[in-house]
C-alpha cells in the first residue's frame, strides 16, 4: 500500500466516524475504527441506513442496498470504510 | 380492528377529533414542502404512488403512464360522472383522468402547497372547468349521500386512522353502480418481522407523519361492511419496488439541488424510501390496488388487464 492510498484511508475512516457519531447522536470519541458496529454501537437496520446515505451525501458515491450490505456482515467501523472505499473506486473507474 | 405498531396504539387512544387534528398536521407537513424537490424525485406527472412496471427495460414515466390507463380502464367514467380523488397530491392522478375521460373532478389534500400547484396545473392544460380542490380532511366532507360516481385514493388511505369510518363516508356518497378505487400499502396478514422497529417508526411516523397499514383482509371486510362488492384486487408489490428504486435514482442525480431547497430532506427522503423498498422487496410490506363498486356497475373483467398501450 502507498502512503496516498492510507491518508486516503485514513481521511475517509475519520469522515465515516464522524457520520456514525452524528447519526448515533453519541460522543465522537466512542467512534473508531476497531468499533464494534453491532458490538459496541448497537445499530440497528435503520442506522445503518442512515449512515449509509450520509455516506452517500458526503462522498458522492452510490453504497450498497440493504442485502448486499447484509451479506457482508460489517462487523466494524473499518469494514464499513473499506465498502466505502470499494464504491469510491467503483465511481473512478 | 388490531393496532399493529406503537403510532396506531397512540392514535388509538386519542379521540377521533385529536386524531384528525394530528393528521391534518402531521400529515400535511412532509406534503407541504417545496413542490420542486418532489419534481426532482417523482415523474414528470409528480405520481406520489406506485406506477405498473411490465418490462425489465421499463422507466418511471412510462410505469407512471400506464397506472393512469389503467385506472382510466378500470373506473370507466362516462361523460359528466362525478369523480372524488382523495388525498390528490399535486394532481397526477385527476389531471390524467380529466384528460382522459369527460368526468368531473373534485379533490381534497391536505397541503395548501398541493392545492396551489393542482389548480395551476389544471389551468395551464384547460381543465380548470372539471377540476375543483379544497383542504379538506376525508372525515370533514360535506357531501350527500349518492352524490359521486367514482372514488380514488391513491397513495392516500394509508394516511388514515379511522378506517371504518372513511369506509362508511365512501358507501354513503357512493351513488348505486358508483366505483372505488384504492391503490395503497399492507402488512401481510402474519407479521414478518418486528413492527415496532425504529425503521418502521421512521417510515410510518417520523417521515410520513401517520400512516395505519392495515392487512389486505381487513380492508376489504370494511369494504364489504360499507356495502360495496370488491371486484378485483391487484398485487403491485414488485411495481412499487421498482417505482421507489427509481424514486431514489432521482434523489441520488438530484441531492444538490434538493439539498439546496431544503437542507436534510434529501436525507430523510432517501433514508424512508430505502426502509420501504426493502420491505416491499422481501414482502414485509405489500401494495395492492382494489376495485370495488356499489351494485351494479359498468366495469367488468374486459376493462381490467394492464395493457401496454402507452
Ligand atoms: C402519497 S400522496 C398521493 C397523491 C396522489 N394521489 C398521487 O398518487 O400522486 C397522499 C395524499 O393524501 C393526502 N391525504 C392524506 N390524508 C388525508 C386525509 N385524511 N384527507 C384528505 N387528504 C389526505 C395528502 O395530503 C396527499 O395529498
Amino acid at each position: 500500500m502507498n502512503t496516498d492510498t492510507i491518508t486516503d484511508r485514513e481521511s475517509v475512516a475519520s469522515a465515516v466516524c464522524d457520520i456514525i457519531a452524528e447519526t448515533l447522536n453519541i460522543p465522537r470519541a466512542a467512534v473508531g475504527k476497531d468499533t464494534g458496529l453491532d458490538s459496541d454501537l448497537g445499530i440497528d437496520s435503520m442506522a445503518l441506513i442512515e449512515t449509509q446515505v450520509a455516506i452517500e451525501e458526503r462522498f458522492g458515491i452510490t453504497m450498497l442496498d440493504v442485502d448486499e450490505m447484509e451479506a457482508r456482515e460489517p462487523k466494524t467501523v473499518d469494514d464499513l470504510v473499506d465498502v466505502v472505499l470499494e464504491q469510491m473506486a467503483a465511481v473512478k473507474h | 380492528m388490531e393496532a399493529r405498531t406503537p403510532i396506531e396504539q397512540a392514535a388509538s387512544r386519542r379521540s377521533p377529533d385529536e386524531q384528525r387534528g394530528f393528521e391534518r398536521e402531521q400529515v400535511a407537513a412532509h406534503y407541504e414542502h417545496d413542490p420542486e424537490i418532489f419534481s426532482l424525485v417523482l415523474d414528470s406527472q409528480l405520481a406520489y404512488s406506485t406506477g405498473i412496471y411490465l418490462h425489465d427495460d421499463d422507466d418511471l414515466e412510462t410505469a407512471q403512464r400506464r397506472k393512469f390507463a389503467h385506472f382510466r380502464n378500470l373506473l370507466q367514467i362516462k361523460p359528466g360522472e362525478k369523480v372524488l380523488d382523495v388525498g390528490c397530491g399535486w394532481g397526477s392522478v385527476m389531471l390524467n383522468l380529466a384528460a382522459g375521460t369527460d368526468g368531473v373532478f373534485h379533490g381534497i389534500t391536505l397541503s395548501e402547497r398541493q392545492r396551489d400547484v393542482l389548480l395551476e396545473r389544471a389551468e395551464a392544460r384547460g381543465l380548470s372547468d372539471r377540476i375543483t380542490v379544497d383542504l379538506t380532511h376525508v372525515e370533514d366532507l360535506d357531501l350527500a349521500a349518492e352524490s359521486v360516481d367514482a372514488v380514488i385514493f391513491c397513495g392516500s388511505i394509508v394516511h388514515m386512522h379511522n378506517r371504518e369510518a372513511v369506509h362508511r363516508r365512501v358507501g354513503d356518497i357512493l351513488r348505486p353502480g358508483g366505483r372505488l378505487l384504492i391503490s395503497d400499502c399492507y402488512f401481510p396478514t402474519e407479521p414478518r418481522g418486528p413492527r415496532d422497529s425504529n425503521a418502521t417508526d421512521y417510515i410510518l411516523s417520523k417521515a410520513m407523519g401517520y400512516c395505519r397499514l392495515m392487512s389486505l383482509p381487513e380492508e376489504l371486510e370494511l369494504i364489504g361492511r360499507a356495502g360495496l362488492d370488491v371486484r378485483l384486487v391487484e398485487d403491485m408489490t414488485g411495481s412499487y419496488v421498482r417505482t421507489v428504486a427509481d424514486w431514489i435514482d432521482n434523489i441520488r442525480r438530484n441531492r444538490a439541488r434538493i439539498e439546496a431547497l431544503a437542507p436534510g430532506f434529501a436525507r430523510l427522503l432517501q433514508c424512508y424510501m430505502t426502509v420501504g423498498r426493502t420491505s416491499f422487496a422481501r414482502r414485509t410490506a405489500l401494495e395492492y390496488m382494489i376495485l370495488a363498486a356499489k351494485g351494479h356497475a359498468d366495469t367488468a373483467p374486459k376493462h381490467w388487464a394492464v395493457t401496454d398501450a402507452r
